[in-house]
């Protein structure tokens, strides 16, 4: 039998080895061949990633996978399923504001160039400052000893190789059950290419050619690195470091390697700096976390996993560094500046406090961002948001919560039935629903319970054939069918229920009777629970809404659930009669049409009427162009999926929830989803928060700053710390240019040094008052004891901003203003004399 | 003496503003009349009208760069000088103005 599947490929990237080994692995758990091709040719088997990766596969183009072989459609079906609903997720974002080599900012701050430092230049990759003891790394290569060697039988040296593969693939193993995350998947992408059935193939054609095992193997992957080194895509070019990794570990358990039998590790004393051509992310993983400060490396690709792993660690890192190993000695103290791309060799201390500053503001602006991040998103009004994550995995959750997810609004369960032979356990539901309820951290977990129909085949369940399933027996309707299975779900849930805050509904309730059904089954649970010695406390019952004829009694449902969640993807079909994977019906099946706006009104007004919870969970809430109706409606919760969690947030606090009332009674008096689209656009919805232009923590009010550089440099990084700067060194370099077209001293003890740049995020004035008065090249030749650094948005030219920099100018030519600013006792006083004297609001 | 000017500088931020509140200030305390037009980031500001160019007697320039529209002031007297000029004397710059009428 034969099976196919065209697609465009849909990750930006193109096809590297994560996904490809991700296919690899749903390909494998079928008997069938199965192939991929991008041609007429018949293509690459799936299952070796390193042949799929050197496809070159880009992003948009068709590929086609043919599966033959006696489960070839269900082969088919699976990777259809794959590549349809996980695929296009499995990129990690790797963009860091960092442009290609042309970015190299030679520039160098006027507070360091006068000590005369010692530095390098490179590539800024991941951002931060580094101070640590240089540790010298090498790289790929044959050590000349290896390339001397003289083979033995071409048998033994295949079985040396093919043990190595296996002491490989099995410490690989070994790790990757011990890690998460971005770790366990580059694990588990080195794991398929050192057990590529290509790889072996170009290893023994060399073993047979007469070269030892580590020259086979380091040959081997020298030469697929090449391949990969050619291709068009440059996240595939820099792949190209995957598999030499893997050839490093291999290589160190042959031979003529480290002849250890171990992952080439690196020990770390005390806090340093990685210097090396290349770094491996075996390597990296196998640091002292603790203890890594930098990493400086040579021929490293900004894609490449070791830079994606750095990332993840918060470990500021610098590559393109000509030999780097000649940068400096081992044992030698170091700074990485992650920032501006820079390396410093035993700097003196000056270089020091000027990087401990910058450091510092850095991780001030962290501790507030993640502060900011998990707050409660409020309006400008006070009006309550919760913002949840919608998962089906612990990774999606932890992701969640690192963006500030407030609970987990959504829990699929069906992702534990699909796809298998026989039905989960109870126990095994229990493992799976325990660590989600242990994943998030204390937050709220709401698990909804099976829901499934006709459409979705599954093995151990004889689902009716139907000729419309999607308004046949699914979701809860299938229940009283298979009630021991809802009974195992139920009991699993009540019983992790224990380990946190757990909430539950039920899918596609049409009736109130349905929905006294369902509870009444969750007691039967408990029960049964409680006879077993097992108590369990109390746990909210409630239900989706989706099917629109629910909508119409929701004084009786109040009477038996304790919460809701509109599910508004199917409810919007149900509603509109239009199906949305239908490119001739989409338009009609828009959830921003006016009836649809009404229906979530009437549907909100109800549940709050009656003191019920109410969220929303399907795909209208995720869209931020939506959040003013989200607000306006007055749900109690949204959940969405991990990214778009900071930025609803970010927008909540933004909003006025008066003003997106508003934005909903316009919305249902509107005729048209262009009507309704063109209301959501308009910025009315928005509170008017000002951003104040200058606060407290702008203002240092005894600096110990001895050099104008210094000054304006401390001005920069308080400004740094609040978040005002995303970054102090283009700034420094715009004030400093401003600057030597003349003096920004204007006499009397003050100097107002200023710039536009990109890096600025708002318009704001910061206030240094100095210990010591500095020289500043003043008009009137006389030092300066006040510095105010004012900074504005590049391309920003007109703005309410602009007139108090005009009005602050302008009061600094009188003496009355002047001497308010120096007899000012406290920040807080100074900030107040320059709100009255400017008219801030 | 009725007086017109115009200030200019690169980054249009600050220094523009200073000298124009310098020459104001010291217009004022001599008992002349003055109208100053600031060419800062936020444009043109204060804009001097034909007829208040055609009643002054002099025009000063306070710029560092080329002043807009500057053919309003063709056949004017013009006293130009650098903006720090102004910022830090805006009295000499006066009497420069002031004298050669």
């Amino acid at each position: 039998m034969r099976a196919e599947h065209r697609f465009h490929c849909p990750l930006p990237n193109g096809m590297h080895a994560r996904p490809a080994s991700l296919l690899a692995d749903v390909a494998r758990a079928f008997r069938s061949d199965v192939r991929i091709t991008i041609d007429a040719s018949a293509g690459v088997d799936v299952t070796s990633v390193l042949s799929v990766v050197a496809l070159d596969i880009r992003h948009e183009q068709e590929c086609t996978l043919i599966a033959e072989g006696d489960d070839a459609s269900g082969a088919i079906q699976a990777l259809a399923r794959f590549v349809k609903e996980t695929l296009p997720s499995v990129d990690t974002p790797t963009t860091n504001g960092r442009g290609p080599e042309s970015d190299r900012d030679v520039w160098l701050s006027p507070a360091l160039r006068l000590t005369e430092p010692k530095t390098f230049l490179g590539v800024p990759v991941v951002g931060g400052i580094g101070f640590g003891a240089s540790v010298h790394v090498a790289g790929f290569m044959l050590s000349p000893e290896a390339l001397r060697a003289i083979p033995g039988r071409v048998e033994d040296e295949l079985e040396t190789l093919r043990a190595a593969v296996e002491a490989t693939r099995e410490s690989l193993s070994t790790r990757s059950r011990g890690s998460r995350g971005v770790e366990a998947e580059l694990l588990s992408a080195h794991m398929a290419i050192a057990t590529d059935a290509a790889l072996w193939k170009a290893m023994e054609a060399r073993v047979r050619g007469g070269a030892t095992a580590i020259r086979a193997a380091f040959e081997a992957c020298d030469g697929f690195a090449l391949r990969l080194r050619s291709a068009g895509s440059e996240y595939i070019r820099e792949r190209a470091s995957d598999v030499e990794e893997v050839g490093m570990l291999l290589m160190s358990r042959l031979p003529g390697g480290t002849g250890r039998d171990e992952d080439p590790a690196i020990r770390l004393d005390s806090p340093s700096v990685i210097l090396g051509e290349t770094l491996t992310s075996h390597q990296l993983m196998s640091l002292d976390r603790e203890r890594v400060r930098g990493l400086v490396l040579g021929g490293v690709g900004r894609t490449s996993h070791v830079v994606i792993l750095a990332r993840s660690f918060g470990i500021p890192t610098v590559v393109g560094v000509r030999e780097p190993l000649s940068c400096a000695r081992a044992g030698e103290e170091m700074i990485v500046d992650g920032e501006g791309g820079r390396v410093f060799v035993s700097p003196a201390a000056g270089v020091r406090g000027y990087f401990e500053r910058e450091r510092d503001a850095i991780n001030t602006y962290a501790e507030r961002t993640l502060a900011t991040a998990r707050a409660r998103a409020q309006t400008i009004d006070g009006q309550s948001v919760e913002v949840g994550v919608n998962a089906a995995s612990e990774a999606e959750i932890r992701e969640g919560l690192r963006n500030g997810a407030d609970g987990v609004g959504l829990v699929r369960t069906e992702f534990l039935f699909l796809d298998r032979n026989a039905p989960p356990s109870e126990q095994e539901q229990f493992e799976t629903y325990s660590s989600i309820v242990r994943a998030a951290e204390g937050r709220t977990v709401l698990f909804r319970t099976l829901d499934i129909g006709g459409d979705k085949p599954v093995a151990y369940m004889r689902l009716p054939k139907e000729e419309n399933p999607f308004l046949g027996v699914r979701g809860l309707r299938l229940y009283a069918a298979y009630e021991d299975l809802l009974r195992s779900q139920l009991r699993a849930m009540l019983r992790a229920a224990a380990l946190g805050s757990v909430k539950i509904m039920a899918p596609m309730i049409t009736t109130p009777t349905e929905a006294r059904w369902f509870r009444d089954r969750v007691d039967e649970a408990r029960r049964s629970l409680e006879r077993e010695g097992m108590h369990v406390g109390a746990v909210p019952i409630g239900m989706m809404i989706e099917v629109p004829s629910a909508t119409m009694v929701m004084d009786q449902f109040c009477r038996v659930v304790d919460f809701f969640s509109i599910g508004t993807n199917d409810l919007c079909q149900y509603w509109s009669a239009a199906d949305r994977g239908n490119a001739g019906v989409a338009s009609l099946g828009d959830a921003r049409q006016p009836s649809f706006v009404r229906l979530l009104r009437g549907i909100v007004t109800e549940a709050r009427h009656h003191g019920r919870w109410i969220g929303v969970c399907g795909e209208m809430a995720g869209d931020a162009a939506n959040l003013p109706l989200m607000v306006g409606l007055g749900v109690d919760e949204i959940s969405v999926a991990p990214s778009s969690i900071s930025v609803l947030k970010a927008m909540t606090r933004e909003a006025s929830g008066e003003n997106c009332r508003g934005v909903i009674e316009e919305a249902c008096g509107c005729e048209s989803v262009s009507e309704v689209a063109a209301v959501l656009a308009r910025p009315e919805w928005r509170g008017r928060a000002s951003v104040p232009v200058i606060e407290p923590s702008f203002v240092a009010m005894r600096s110990e700053a001895t050099t104008k550089a210094e000054a304006i440099h401390e001005a920069a990084c308080m400004l740094r710390a609040s978040g005002r700067l995303t970054s102090t060194r283009p700034v420094e370099r715009a004030a400093w240019a401003r600057e030597e077209t003349y003096s920004t001293g204007l006499g009397h003890g003050f100097a107002i040094p200023h710039c536009k740049s990109e890096a600025v995020v708002h318009p704001s004035l910061a206030v240094v008052r100095l210990a010591t008065p500095i020289e500043w090249g003043s008009l009137d030749e006389q030092p300066v004891s006040i510095v105010m650094l004012l900074v504005v948005p590049s391309g920003d030219a007109a703005g309410s901003h602009m007139k108090i920099f005009a009005r602050l100018a302008r009061r600094l030519m009188h003496e009355s203003f002047r001497d308010r600013l120096r007899a000012a006792e406290s920040a807080e006083g100074l900030v107040g004399v320059l709100h009255e004297e400017l008219e801030l609001s | 003496m009725r007086i017109v000017a115009v200030t200019a500088c690169p980054t249009g931020i600050a220094h523009t503003y200073m000298a124009a509140e310098q020459l104001e200030k010291v217009a004022k305390a001599a008992g002349h009349s003055i109208r100053v037009e600031t060419q800062g980031s936020m444009g043109i500001e204060n804009e001097l009208s034909a007829r208040e160019i055609a009643e002054a007697e002099v025009a000063i320039f306070a710029v560092d760069i080329e002043v807009e529209n500057k053919d309003r002031f063709e056949g004017k007297r013009i006293v130009k000088v650098r903006v720090a000029e102004a910022i830090k004397n805006p009295l000499e710059v006066l009497t420069r103005a002031m004298g050669g009428s």
